[in-house]
């Protein structure tokens, strides 16, 4: 064979192979960035609804803390009511 | 410690930029080329014409290296270019040594075999970083 002809053949085998190869490794590179932007997707996702039930429960923290503040107004008013009926009770129990 | 400035070397070759070099190397190319100092009858006498249409070749591609260096695909482009010549210098002179019964596997063939497959591997690692660069570039983007 001429040797011109098995340089150029042997040439674009060479050439043909290595884009093989290069194709090849781009593919793997674009499938981990992809694998690895889902993990992100997915972490992103578990991360704002993490936040959103801890938005909630705050406030739904601060709602029984106020319901518990009513409450405890509410006690306080009637211990003192109590103890004033009870002194008022004595007294007419005497009388 | 060896083992360390080895690694060292791996991170140089893995981690830095290459386009300084690249710079550097087409420039020195452009000016040392063959086209420039010689011409097609010296070519022609030393029984080799071809190889003056060669060094042009190589010579069109450095230009094209120096003047694209602004936009990275671009000079992919002529990078891939050069890659082809070294690659198809490198076969041809593979195969002339497998062919040629008039050429011999001696210890100056194995010097010039040597120089050639490292001339080749460093265009390919020069390659395979600028389009690594772009592909990691199109992935971010």
């Amino acid at each position: 064979m001429d040797q011109n002809l098995a340089t150029i053949i042997t040439s674009l085998i060479a050439v043909l192979f290595g884009g093989g190869a290069w194709k090849f490794y781009e593919f793997l590179v674009k499938k981990r960035s992809g694998d690895k932007k889902s993990i992100r997707t997915e972490q992103t996702m578990y991360r704002d609804d993490l936040i959103s039930r801890v938005e909630r429960l705050e406030r739904d923290k601060d709602n029984c803390s106020d319901k518990l503040m009513d409450l405890s107004q509410k006690l306080s008013a009637l211990t003192v009511e109590l103890a004033f009926i009870k002194k008022e009770n004595e007294r007419l129990k005497y009388k | 410690m060896i083992k360390n400035y080895f690694k060292y070397l791996f991170e140089i070759l893995k981690y830095y930029d290459v386009q300084p070099l690249l710079l550097f190397w087409c420039v020195s190319d452009i000016l040392n080329n063959q086209v420039l100092w010689t011409d097609y009858q010296y070519w022609a006498d030393l029984g080799q014409p071809n190889t003056y249409y060669l060094y042009g070749a190589y010579l069109l591609v450095s230009i094209g290296i120096f003047t694209s260096m602004y936009s990275l695909k671009r000079c992919t482009f002529f990078v891939s270019s050069y890659l082809l010549l070294t690659l198809f210098a490198t076969i041809r002179y593979v195969v002339s040594l497998i062919c040629d019964s008039e050429s011999s596997f001696d210890l100056a063939a194995g010097k010039a075999l040597t120089i050639t497959f490292f001339y080749l591997f460093i265009w390919l690692w020069i390659w395979v970083k600028l389009k690594n660069e772009i592909l990691y570039r199109k992935i971010k983007s």
